[in-house]
């Protein structure tokens, strides 16, 4: 994993290919790599569409290794949807190909003249480039068919929907799981959007004989990758909770909390909640002959995904996610889980962030276009999204622009993306994240929770009334520093109850490069991303103004605790005092 | 009609609850998912700790409820604390093992990022410590429902009547002891103390 990719996809006479050593970018992955390439070589003021702007694929620094968890994939660029740098992740079969092919990076730049529509296939071979404009507003999952019927079963695709080549904001990345299907997302952000506007269609790995990466110290390698695997099968979340129910099992934990958003954000809780909780879809799974316990790339000890069939046993989508659930099911106040399901499939086949359409579906909702809890009129609106209607257009490009569209004023927003499934008046310190994250409202960019083992910014007083604040500052350093290495952000609750399961971690990095790493530099890697994207964002015109939540959320009060949100803007504005 | 009399659920004097027993499988346990994750009625002496409630009169041992019910809510809101957290007549109380993500780190009880959801922090007793009998709301979450559902069952819930007989139809379950009424019950209205066995598999 030592060369770069570059294609420049606006070069005279069509798409041209250089691949180079990884040069200044050795020893990056994930989330260092993207944000590296994007502040050093993207103009912050370019249009996120234009041919300025690039598409940087990124394995983390440990995919394609043996160490389990490690699959992740980093999507980055200048988002159309915020404005800001942007890093999206997923997981899926497709980042482990790519390490494995020895890309460290692969980076989509220009734009070509024209409407044609490319495929990129790389085998042992090398890397082919060329039009085929059958594939044009094919969806992911018919798209993906071809592709099987074309080179066969062993391969690893990256793709985009008809939202990808229609350009809107919503418009996802696909990356197929371990079925070769294309559930798994970059979702965020619009990432989506960048890879249509460079005309790419789809990126095929041939993976047939692809070699796994080895470490340079095998036997200390092994033994880590062992400590590690035994601390999240032996953790209650990661060896039980998840696996059990998904990341759905939040589903009940937030409602009874009073923070989770309902019907457009007016409630923290959803009369409907326990009908399309982690545990109701594990249990419809499990009666209907699907799966409640599956993988999402191969590697995963975790297994918090699982496949949802229909009352036939007939497949329907992956199991959808906490946060698909909630967009589309309590924030549009729907408690059918096979409505859910059917929008979680729509989406994916679309290439729609779950989290983006929800919350723009629920705005619309608002607006009155149909009313809350109309299952099928949701399945409607998803499906004007995938066909480009006008209307799904204005809902495809996000909440804001819907929002805006139909007059709503409360429109749950950061940076222009869409809050995920916290509501910040009720869970305070992720308002916080949300608004003071590079990447605008994201539940992610502030997750792994070893910030109390790393002591980044020094130890943390959680009882005093700032707390929050510097919680959010380490947060956000410990998660750049995690999305870099490829590891699932799952394995985030293990390492912060089990220190020595965070040193496996970094055992495991150490043994695979030959390096000696400490819990220091993996703060100072943190920061560093975090540095350099929020210098992007400055020079990109973003402000303290910016990080910022709606004002309503500080001054309507949420049901059932009535509360608003009171972190004050000076204190937001400590976030970064690092 | 041979089913013991309790006080009636809504504790006016006079009226009393039939108790109906019935043992199921252990498959079908998760009939009851739906339920506990909705809340169930239980009969408990209110004005207690969390602690003494779970442990004391539920009979949840000491241990489990220190390790793996990490998250618990009373009235909605996380508690941190749960030997001095009172549970009054009429509360709801939520348990949960540990929880997922940063948000699951908050909720967790005395946990490290308790800071980051102190406006919804359960605070000072919203309950006066009288000790009497009274009734709560319980609700079972994740693994849970599979842990402790089955200690609760055995002692009883209370739910309506019409409720316990869809349920028991649909568990193939065998009534041990008392009857189901079958006139001159307000069906709709009326709730019944079920307590179930769960079969040794
Ligand atoms: S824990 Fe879930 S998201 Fe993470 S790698 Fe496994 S299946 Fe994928």
């Amino acid at each position: 994993m030592d060369k770069i990719l570059r294609i420049d996809m606006g070069a005279k006479g069509g798409p041209k290919m250089t691949e180079s050593p990884a040069g200044d970018y050795a020893g990056l992955g994930g989330r260092a790599m993207t944000s590296s390439i994007i502040s050093a070589e993207v103009p912050p003021l370019c249009h996120a569409l234009g041919q300025d702007n690039k598409l940087v694929i990124a394995p983390g620094l440990l995919t394609g290794s043996a160490a389990v968890m490690s699959g992740r994939l980093s999507i980055g660029c200048k988002s159309p949807l915020t404005g800001t740098i942007k890093e999206s992740n997923s997981g899926g079969q497709a980042g482990i190909a790519m390490a494995r092919h020895g890309y460290a990076a692969i980076v989509l730049e220009g734009k070509p003249e024209g409407s044609d529509l490319y495929k990129i296939v790389i085998n042992d071979k090398g890397v082919s480039i060329k039009v085929d404009n059958s594939l044009k507003m094919l969806t992911n999952y018919d798209l993906i068919d071809k592709m099987k019927g074309e080179f066969g079963e062993k391969i690893a695709c990256i793709s985009i929907g008809p939202a990808g080549e229609m350009k809107m904001g919503a418009a996802s990345i696909a990356v197929t799981d371990m079925e070769l299907r294309p559930s798994r997302h970059a979702g965020r952000g619009g990432v989506g959007a960048v890879m249509g506007s460079k005309g790419v269609k789809v990126i095929v790995f041939d993976t047939s004989g692809l070699k796994m990466r080895q470490p340079k110290e095998p036997d200390k390698f092994r033994e880590a990758n062992k400590k590690f695997t035994e601390g999240l099968k032996s953790h209650p979340v990661t060896g039980k909770g998840l696996p059990a129910y998904g990341t759905s099992v939040l589903t009940n934990i937030l409602n009874e909390a009073g923070g989770y958003p309902t019907r457009n954000f007016k409630t923290g809780a959803f009369e409907g909640a326990s009908a399309i909780s982690g545990e109701t879809y594990a249990d419809l799974e499990t009666k209907r002959g699907g799966l409640a316990t599956h993988g999402c790339h191969t590697g995963c000890v975790i297994q918090c995904s699982g496949t949802f069939v229909d009352k036939n046993g007939k497949f329907v989508s992956k199991q959808p996610e906490y946060e698909t659930v909630w967009a589309h099911g309590g924030n549009c106040g729907i408690s059918d889980p096979d409505a859910i399901a059917k929008i979680d499939f729509l989406d994916d086949t679309y290439g729609l962030d779950t989290i983006e359409m929800g919350v723009a579906i629920g705005v619309a909702m608002d607006a009155g276009v149909i009313p809350f809890g109309d299952a099928e009129g949701a399945i409607r609106l998803v499906n004007e999204v995938g066909k480009g209607t006008p209307l799904g257009r204005i809902l495809g490009s996000g909440a804001e622009v819907t929002g805006k569209a139909f007059g709503v004023e409360r429109i749950p927003v950061v940076k222009h993306q869409s809050i995920p499934a916290y509501d910040p008046r009720a869970v305070q310190g992720m308002g916080v994240t949300y608004a003071t994250s590079t990447m605008g409202a994201d539940h992610t960019v502030g997750y792994a929770v070893t910030a109390n083992i790393l002591k980044v910014g020094g130890f943390v007083d959680p009882l005093k009334p700032d707390g929050q604040v510097e919680l959010s500052r380490n947060l956000q350093i410990a998660t750049a520093a995690i999305d870099s290495t490829g590891m699932c952000l799952f394995i985030a609750f293990a390492v912060l109850d089990q220190p020595e399961t965070f040193q496996a971690l970094l055992d495991l990095l150490n043994s695979f490069y030959g390096l000696s790493l400490t819990g220091d530099d993996v703060t100072a890697l943190g920061k560093k991303i975090l540095t350099m994207e929020r210098d992007f964002n400055k020079r990109a015109g973003f402000t303290a103004q910016h990080d910022r939540l709606p004002a309503y959320f500080s001054k309507i009060p949420l049901p059932p605790h009535n509360v608003t949100f009171q972190v004050k803007d000076e204190d937001l504005d400590k976030v970064f005092n690092f | 009609m041979n089913g013991q009399k309790f006080p009636r659920f809504n504790g006016q004097s006079g009226t009393a609850l039939t108790k109906v027993k019935a043992q199921i499988s252990p498959n079908m346990l998760s009939c009851f998912f739906p339920l506990f994750q909705q809340g169930i009625t239980v009969e408990v002496e209110t004005g207690c700790s969390i602690k003494e409630l779970l442990c004391g009169q539920l009979g949840i041992d000491n241990a489990y409820l220190e390790e793996r019910i990490t998250t618990i809510f009373l009235n909605g809101k996380p508690v941190d604390d749960c030997t001095t957290a009172i549970v009054g007549d009429g509360a709801v109380l939520a348990l949960s093992a540990a929880m997922p993500g940063l948000v699951g780190a908050m909720l967790r009880k005395g946990g490290f990022y308790t800071a980051m959801r102190s406006a919804i922090t359960y605070r000072t007793p919203s309950a006066d410590s009288i000790r009497a009998n009274g009734h709560i709301r319980l609700k079972l979450f994740n693994s849970i429902m599979e842990e402790a559902g089955p200690l609760v069952l055995r002692r009883g819930i209370i739910i309506p009547c019409s409720r316990v007989m869809k349920l028991l139809s649909e568990m193939s379950a065998e009534i041990i002891s008392g009857d189901l009424p079958t006139s001159g019950y307000d069906s709709a209205g009326a709730d019944i103390l079920l307590a179930v066995e769960i079969l040794a598999s």
